[in-house]
């Protein structure tokens, strides 16, 4: 009896549980279809008045005759243009943070007179550029502009190629011409520019004003700098080490070798250059650069940990007062100058040229690379004329004056030239002519991996497991088998 | 059963079944496939066939065996750490203390932070000018430098996982041996047992079961530590603290190869299928499943 009541029981309970399922299923259907059509916004609509005007007309004879008039008026023309809105992607953090208010005043302003309405897509910062590379591939239309960097080399056949929509006058006004040449060519794939470079960074050497009052010019002179401010040969020195090497094995630490390879003579590894680049790899110079790099970590000049230092603890060490200089992206010297950020050297921050060289007793500046980060735009797109009406305004002086104002900073010789811009951003002065004279990183597609194989090879010269010689040796190899491959 | 039962059991199924026919039939079978073609982000939508010549350059890359033994050793290492150290808690703790539950709590602190979370957290407090483990060493008169070459990064990087993962073998081992009949135990003690002979004679054999349990999952997840390796060391100094996990992202989202990354991963697969058939026969012989 029981069990005869327990198995109705579960049977019902079964039978209540998917008739619930189907119900909802059911109820799910009716409402997909049953859903009011989208509001979709539409041109203003043609408004007739009528308005009745009463005059009085004086007659010669003096009798007076009161007439009306009534004046039709048909607005026929669109008071707003159709709204379009555009999906446009950009890196979290300071740059979305400076990109925010644009984007407000521009759906304030500019979309009842554009058409084009903005609305921002922000993705995880350490998961951006993988999670825009799988939209691509998956050949996903939206976001209409993405954010890119210097690794457009690998995704660039899912971008718009943009020299083409640069070139038509209907979507004036924009400008490409005050641009600094590597900063567009940090975004030109096999010649074709696929993206606006909205932030510029590069390499500076970073240094204790207080205690170097001119940065070394020479990597000779670096090192015998790097030499005076570190304890183990100086007790005196006000810090325990002369220099930061940024030696982790993680694939951008490449970059700073790179360009101090570059400034000693060696060949940039720009765009098209990669395979003479990499050929030179195994030249006395490139070998003598390494040495010089490696024996600063051997010599104690560097502190010990420093085999895993990148961005963030090569400033911890600069914050802290212990290390008189370093190599270091750009975005540091905001970061080392705030007070709250770096109570004990804020006043003390001077930044400079990477070392250069002497060459028949004549002096040759350093030069570093430059790699820009910036919108694209989406192959995929179903909205490209919108789209490229904003990526146009970003090329505007209007805007890269918005931005600088909000904490970006773009890769324009209107801004770095311009003293209002120099007001708001004072390190403008310093940094100027590193970038007017500065390199593009190359845009192969394999610049990641390149730089990876390069970086593990210097890594293993600081650990001392290879020789520089042996170190250069293989990554040339490596390398070459990826261009190759490639 | 009746029809009406077979249709409503179908309709529970259907959708566990399209969710692992999503997430682990296709994704294996699209990794089979992209194994075998040169598939990178360029030529991700055409990419050509090569056969087994990915398999066949992941076994003679010197890299995929040095991060294989780095794996294979790091599991054996810290399992064996953190077994020991979690049996030895878990029986310690097995006995009235003061703050005993605060105790616990604290402990298992490290267990609810994300591992890469973990990693940022203890790089910073082992770096040299700013953490606070150098600083107190200092005070102490010790200097030791944590990422300085391959033998210091090893100590570390154990000694992080031994933190964060110990906390799990021992809540496993304490719940068991609290579980765990009293019987024998209170037996043993009026034959006039000693402590050591209570713990190998009578506690150690009844926790066989779960020890063995807790040890595997252990080994599984060691073999496989990507995050906070990647976020210490980045598999460095070199090579040397590279994983075959941190060797296979790099494969395919640094390198941006599919193709090798898939081949290497099947080979991974491979290897673990063994370990765990092996787990599997160990287990069935202890009547655990």
């Amino acid at each position: 009896m029981m069990s005869e009541k327990k198995k109705i029981n579960r049977r019902e309970a079964i039978g209540a549980i998917a008739g619930a399922i189907g119900g909802l299923a059911a109820g799910a259907a009716i409402g997909w279809f049953a859903k009011p059509p989208e509001v979709i916004e539409r041109p203003g609509a043609t408004v007739t008045e009528t308005k009745s005007v009463t005059t009085t007309a004086i007659s010669p004879t003096t009798v007076t005759v009161p007439t009306t008039t009534t004046v039709t008026k048909t607005v026929t023309e669109a008071v707003t243009p159709k709204i379009t809105t555009i999906t446009v992607n950009w890196f979290p953090g300071p740059e979305s943070d400076a990109v925010t208010p644009i984007i407000e005043w521009w759906n304030k302003y500019m979309t009842p007179k554009t058409g084009v309405k903005v609305e921002l897509v922000l993705f995880g910062r350490a998961e951006h550029f993988e999670k825009v590379a799988s939209l691509l591939l998956a050949k996903s239309p939206e976001p209409d502009i993405v954010w890119m960097a210097y690794t457009v080399g690998r995704v660039y056949e899912h971008l718009e190629p943009l020299d083409e929509w640069f070139a038509n006058p209907e979507f004036y006004p924009y400008s490409l011409e005050h641009y600094v040449d590597a900063a567009l060519d940090a975004f030109r794939v096999e010649g074709k520019l696929y993206g606006i470079p909205t932030d510029m960074n590069t390499s500076l050497l970073i240094y204790r004003k207080d205690l170097i009052p001119e940065p070394p010019k020479t990597l000779d002179e670096m090192i015998e700098v790097a030499r005076k401010f570190t304890k183990k040969y100086n007790p005196d020195s006000p810090t325990e080490y002369g220099f930061a090497i940024q030696g982790k094995n993680i694939w951008f630490n490449s970059y700073f070798w790179i360009d101090l390879y570059v400034s000693q003579g060696g060949p940039p590894f720009s765009p098209g250059k990669e395979v003479e680049f990499v050929e030179s790899l195994d030249t006395p110079l490139a070998i003598k650069t390494l040495e010089a790099y490696v024996n600063m970590y051997k010599e104690g000049l560097s502190p010990p940990d420093s085999i895993d230092y990148e961005y963030a603890e090569t400033n911890a060490a600069l914050a802290a007062g212990k290390v008189a200089m370093a190599l270091q992206w750009n975005a540091a010297l905001g970061e080392l100058r705030d007070p709250k950020k770096a109570p004990l050297v804020y006043d003390k921050i001077g930044c400079g040229p990477v070392p250069g060289r002497m060459e028949n007793g004549k002096y040759i500046p350093g030069r570093s690379e430059i790699h820009v980060h910036g919108p694209g735009m989406n192959k995929y797109s179903k909205k490209k004329e919108a789209a490229f009406k904003w990526l146009a305004f970003m090329t505007t002086f209007k805007f890269q004056m918005e931005y600088l104002r909000n904490g970006g900073f773009t890769g324009s010789n209107a801004i770095l030239y311009n003293p209002a811009a120099r007001k708001i951003r004072p390190e403008i002065v310093e940094m100027a002519d590193i970038y007017r004279d500065g390199w593009a990183m190359t845009t192969h597609a394999q610049l990641v991996p390149l730089h990876d194989v390069l970086t593990r090879n210097i890594n293993s010269a600081l650990v001392g497991t290879k020789t520089p010689e042996e170190a250069l040796k293989d990554a040339k190899k490596e390398m070459l088998e990826l261009l190759k491959k490639s | 059963m009746t029809s009406r039962e077979g249709i409503v059991n179908w309709i529970f199924i259907t959708p566990v079944m399209i969710i692992l026919l999503g997430v682990t039939i296709f994704p294996l079978l699209f990794a089979y496939y992209m194994s075998a073609h040169d598939m990178t982000m360029v030529n991700f939508w055409h990419p050509n066939f090569v056969g087994l010549e990915n398999y066949l350059e992941i076994i003679t890359t010197t890299d995929f065996w040095s991060s294989l033994r780095f794996s294979l050793f790091f599991m054996v290492i810290v399992t064996t750490i953190e077994t020991l150290l979690g049996l030895f808690m878990a029986v310690y703790f097995d006995r009235p203390l003061k703050g005993k539950r605060f105790l616990i709590s604290f402990i298992l602190i490290p267990l609810g932070i994300a591992p890469a979370l973990f990693g940022i957290m203890m790089k910073l407090m082992l770096n040299e000018f700013v953490g606070i483990v150098p600083f107190i060493l200092r005070h102490l008169g010790v200097t030791f430098h944590f990422f300085k070459d391959f033998t210091s990064s090893l100590i570390t990087l154990i000694w992080v996982d031994v933190i964060q993962w110990t906390p799990f073998i021992f809540i496993v081992l304490y719940a068991a041996i609290q579980a765990l009949p009293r019987e024998p135990i209170e037996a043993a003690i009026v034959d006039g047992a000693s402590k050591w002979q209570l713990f190998r004679y009578i506690t150690l054999p009844m926790l066989k079961r779960t020890l063995i349990i807790v040890l595997i999952f252990r080994m599984m997840d060691a073999l496989k530590t990507f995050d906070t390796i990647y976020v210490m060391t980045g598999g460095g100094p070199g090579i040397s603290t590279t994983t075959l996990s941190i060797y296979i992202f790099k494969l395919a989202l640094i390198r941006g190869d599919f193709g090798l990354a898939a081949a290497a991963t099947i080979l991974f697969l491979y290897l673990a299928t063994v370990a765990i058939s092996f787990a599997l026969k160990r287990m069935r012989r202890e009547g655990i499943i």
